[in-house]
Parts: structure tokens; C-alpha cells; sequence
């Protein structure tokens, strides 16, 4: 936007012509009288031009498709500024009324997500490990959160991957999920929180649990599905979901969508796998600090084109 | 574009690059927590002063003046990420038969990038008069039934938001 700022007067008369000549229902008389208005000045005509200018972007969206899509999102947006400024609020009041200590701790056992930052964190593309006071060991993955009682020594799986390896002489840590209480001396585990699901994987010892299912052990070697009352084994011969501990993900034979959905969690942004590439098929180890890397490789090995629509928002498509 | 920097301000561009860049990166490292987005946002905080012919011997306090230009860029990358996430939500609303081809996303992306831009700090109200005005093309009376207000406050909107767009560009410029 090149030129100075129009003097005031100026302004202020285009603007009130604009808002007449927007108004849908514009008189004859109206159109005239704005029409000499315009002609009385170059100054005229030019505050007049900057703000028709100011329609560029909307020319873009005005097919009737585009138009509910672009208003849904302007929108949502102005809601999620209202959400997050509610939650400031919130804060702030609680903090004002010393109420904030307990109060949050209440809604930390309730759901363990509230916006206070956990105890122990990773931002996407992430990887800690950690000693824990028992000698056990703590991993947490990509984008994962947890908190830690320290006397205790009772985790707190807020969201995303962790890997806990118990100590086997006094390894006293617990994972809690919200449903579940996860533990063992000497037991190693894999915790994944799915959609829909909570993903474990025992890969030494014994994991004894307690949950909706009531108490029960499972063996080293098994994976598990774990919904509610619902406990299923999980067959994934295709992907090994311990591959992160070594920064890898190792796939065999496994389907591209799960894939791209596997590996999106390491980079920040949105990976979408076309529905007709489902049945393609990868093989290999890849690095995982390297995922745009990944991404150029498997548009070399397989029909795949790899669309940057933003730099976040990737699409593979068919080539 | 702008035109390049005359040979004696391009001299101060370099002065400003090489006394400033490294407490730039190490300033927005702390505020975004990563490195490489820090450099980024560095390198286009620079790009920025290179587009825009500025006298820099005005300028005083070049710190301030550079931590301003970086703030704003990370408050408009802040904003462009959380459209682009909400855009995503809306598409999965759209039944699959009118969802944008992926070369026609990137378009309607920087369109409402530069709306949610123009409309930043506009009160919810305006900015949804505003909206249902140039978006929706309805009448102020049809915006005045739809949100249960008189037709001379919808006017009232119109006029707040066309102003405000027009400061909000002059001041991008």
C-alpha cells in the first residue's frame, strides 16, 4: 500500500459514501450526489480507489462454496480468540482470589489438561529422556507431556508417548492414563495415548494394571489395545512403535496412510495422504528428525508428489 | 517490491545486520522457544527493512525498533497458523464434493489471511457485520434482522471497519 495517509476529511467523506454505496439499497438520487462528490477532487477519487482496494481478498471468495468455507473460518477463528481469552480470564481471576492452588490441582486430577504446562514436556518433533529419583528411566516422545509426583514417583500421562523403564531394585514408578495405573519392578513399557485408544506395548518383564477392566498382567513381547473396559491385542507387524527410542521409523510393508499419519507427528503442520495412495505400501528406516527429508524420499520411491500448500500443510498425491 | 536502499542506507542495513542480528535471534529464541524459528523470523524481519526504504539514521533506538518489526511477524505467523488450523476444521465440515482442489487452497489461504489480517482487533460484532456485508453481500437491513439490531448501527459498524481496515493496511504497508 503505497502513498500517505489521506487527510482526515477526506477520509472520513469516502468512508461514509462506501458505507452508503454498500448498503444494497441505493437511490438514484444517492448515485448522483456520489458521483459529484468524486468528480469535485483527484484527492476524491483517490481515498475512494483505497478503499475499493480494501476488496481485493474478498473478489477471491465469491463463489457460494468459498464464501460459507471463508466465513466458517474467519469465524472459528474470532471463537478461538473468545476461548482463549475466556481461559486468561479464568486464570487470572483465580489467581487474583487465591484460589489458584487448589482449584487448579482439582482440575488436574480431573483432567490432567488444564493450561498450566506440565511437569515434563516435548514440543513436536521432540525427544527426553529422563532419570527418574527410583533409578527408573522416562522417554517421552514427540509432542508428549507428563507430570510427576515427586514423592512418589507416580506419573501422570497427559498426552502423546512415553517409555518407562522401571528400576528393577527399588523402581517404585507408576503410570496413571486416567483409566489405567501401569507399574511393575523391573518391567519396561511403551504408552501411547491413540485416538480412541490407549496403546501399550510391555517390553521386558511384567506391566501389572489396574484399570476398567479390573486387575490384570501383561507379558513382555504383547501389545495392547486398551479402550475402557475393552482390552484387544494389537497386530501391527508392519511398524515398530519402539523405532522413536532410536529416532527411527522403521516400517515394513506398511500402509502409506498410516504411514503419513505416523509421521506427521513429528513435524509441526498437517500431512494429508490422498484416500487413492491407501494402497501403497513403505518399507524402510527413516529418520525421524528428518521429516521433510522422509517426505523427499518417498516421492523418489514411490507414485507419489509431495504439494507444499503452505509450508506447514503438505499433501501427497498421486503423481 | 520497493526499490533497493540507496548506496548510504545500504551501508547502514549491513551496519544494522552485523551489530544486531545475533541479539535479534537470541531475543525471539526466547520468545519462541526454538532456534530455527528464531532465525527464520530474523532473516525475514531483515527482508522486511530491505523492502521497506526507511531512514535509518532516525532511527534511534535500533533494538526496539528491530524487536517491533520481529513482534509483529510473530504475531502475523501466530494468526496465520491458527487460520490455517481452523481452515482445516471448516474443510472437514464441507461435504467432499465442494472441497477446493489442493492448488486452489494455497488462493483462498492468503485471501483469508489478509481478511483475518485487515480484521485484527475489530470487535467481534463489527467484524461479523462486516463479514456478512462484503462476504455474504447482504443488505444492511438483512444484516440488521439476522443479528437483531437497527439498521443505523449496522451503518455505524460499516463505517468503524472500513476504517479500520484501511489503517490496519496503511500501517502493514
Amino acid at each position: 500500500m503505497a502513498g500517505a495517509r489521506l487527510p482526515e476529511q477526506v477520509l472520513d467523506e469516502a468512508i461514509s459514501w462506501r458505507v452508503v454505496l454498500l448498503s444494497g439499497e441505493v437511490s438514484a438520487d444517492q448515485q448522483q450526489q456520489w458521483q459529484a462528490w468524486l468528480a469535485r477532487s483527484a484527492l476524491h477519487l483517490k481515498a475512494w480507489r483505497a478503499l475499493e482496494n480494501l476488496d481485493g481478498p474478498f473478489s477471491r471468495l465469491q463463489t457460494e462454496d468459498r464464501r460459507e468455507l471463508a466465513m466458517q473460518t474467519l469465524d472459528g477463528t474470532e471463537r478461538k480468540d473468545k476461548v482463549d481469552r475466556q481461559r486468561r480470564r479464568l486464570i487470572q481471576g483465580l489467581l487474583v482470589a487465591g484460589m489458584a492452588g487448589p482449584a487448579l490441582l482439582g482440575w488436574r486430577q480431573f483432567n490432567g489438561s488444564f493450561g498450566l504446562p506440565a511437569d515434563l514436556a516435548t514440543r513436536v518433533g521432540q525427544r527426553q529422556r529422563t532419570t527418574l529419583a527410583d533409578g527408573s528411566l522416562l522417554w517421552l516422545n514427540t509432542d508428549s507431556a507428563v507430570d510427576i509426583d515427586a514423592g512418589s514417583q507416580a506419573l501422570f500421562l497427559r498426552r502423546g508417548e512415553i517409555y518407562l523403564d522401571v528400576a528393577r531394585e527399588q523402581g517404585v514408578a507408576t503410570l496413571s492414563t486416567g483409566e489405567w495405573l501401569l507399574g511393575g519392578a523391573g518391567s519396561a513399557m511403551l504408552v501411547h495415548q491413540r485416538p480412541g485408544y490407549l496403546y501399550l506395548r510391555v517390553m521386558k518383564g511384567q506391566v501389572s494394571a489396574q484399570g476398567p477392566a479390573g486387575s490384570t498382567r501383561f507379558e513382555a513381547g504383547t501389545e495392547w489395545a486398551l479402550a475402557g473396559a475393552s482390552v484387544s491385542p494389537v497386530d501391527e507387524p508392519f511398524f515398530d512403535s519402539a523405532g522413536w527410542l532410536d529416532g527411527a521409523l522403521v516400517a515394513q510393508g506398511m500402509p502409506l496412510p498410516r504411514f503419513v499419519a505416523e509421521l506427521g507427528r513429528y513435524r509441526t503442520g498437517w500431512l494429508h495422504c490422498d484416500r487413492r495412495l491407501s494402497e501403497q505400501r513403505v518399507s524402510g528406516v527413516f529418520q525421524l528428525d528428518d521429516a521433510e527429508g522422509v517426505l523427499t524420499s518417498l516421492a523418489r520411491s514411490l507414485p507419489v508428489r509431495v504439494r507444499y500448500i503452505t509450508p506447514l500443510w503438505v499433501e501427497l498425491t498421486p503423481a | 517490491m520497493a526499490q533497493p536502499p540507496s548506496g548510504g542506507a545500504d551501508l547502514s542495513v549491513d551496519a544494522l545486520y552485523r551489530d544486531h542480528q545475533s541479539w535479534l535471534i537470541t531475543w525471539l529464541w526466547r520468545r519462541l522457544g526454538s532456534r530455527d524459528e528464531a532465525q527464520d523470523v530474523a532473516q525475514d524481519t531483515f527482508m522486511k527493512i530491505l523492502q521497506r526504504p526507511v531512514s535509518l539514521e532516525e532511527i534511534r533506538e535500533p533494538r526496539s525498533w528491530l524487536a517491533t518489526i520481529a513482534g509483529r511477524l510473530v504475531v502475523d505467523q501466530a494468526r496465520r497458523r491458527r487460520l490455517e488450523q481452523v481452515y482445516q476444521e471448516s474443510l472437514q465440515l464441507l461435504p467432499e464434493a465442494t472441497v477446493p482442489g489442493p492448488e486452489e487452497h494455497w488462493l483462498i489461504l492468503e485471501a483469508l489471511h489478509a481478511i483475518d489480517a485487515m480484521l485484527a482487533g475489530l470487535k467481534p460484532r463489527v467484524r461479523t457485520a462486516f463479514l456478512l456485508s462484503r462476504l455474504e453481500g447482504l443488505s444492511y437491513q438483512k444484516i440488521a434482522e439476522r443479528m437483531d439490531m437497527s439498521v443505523s448501527s449496522i451503518e455505524k459498524y460499516m463505517a468503524i471497519a472500513i476504517r479500520h481496515c484501511y489503517l490496519t493496511q496503511q500501517d502493514a504497508g
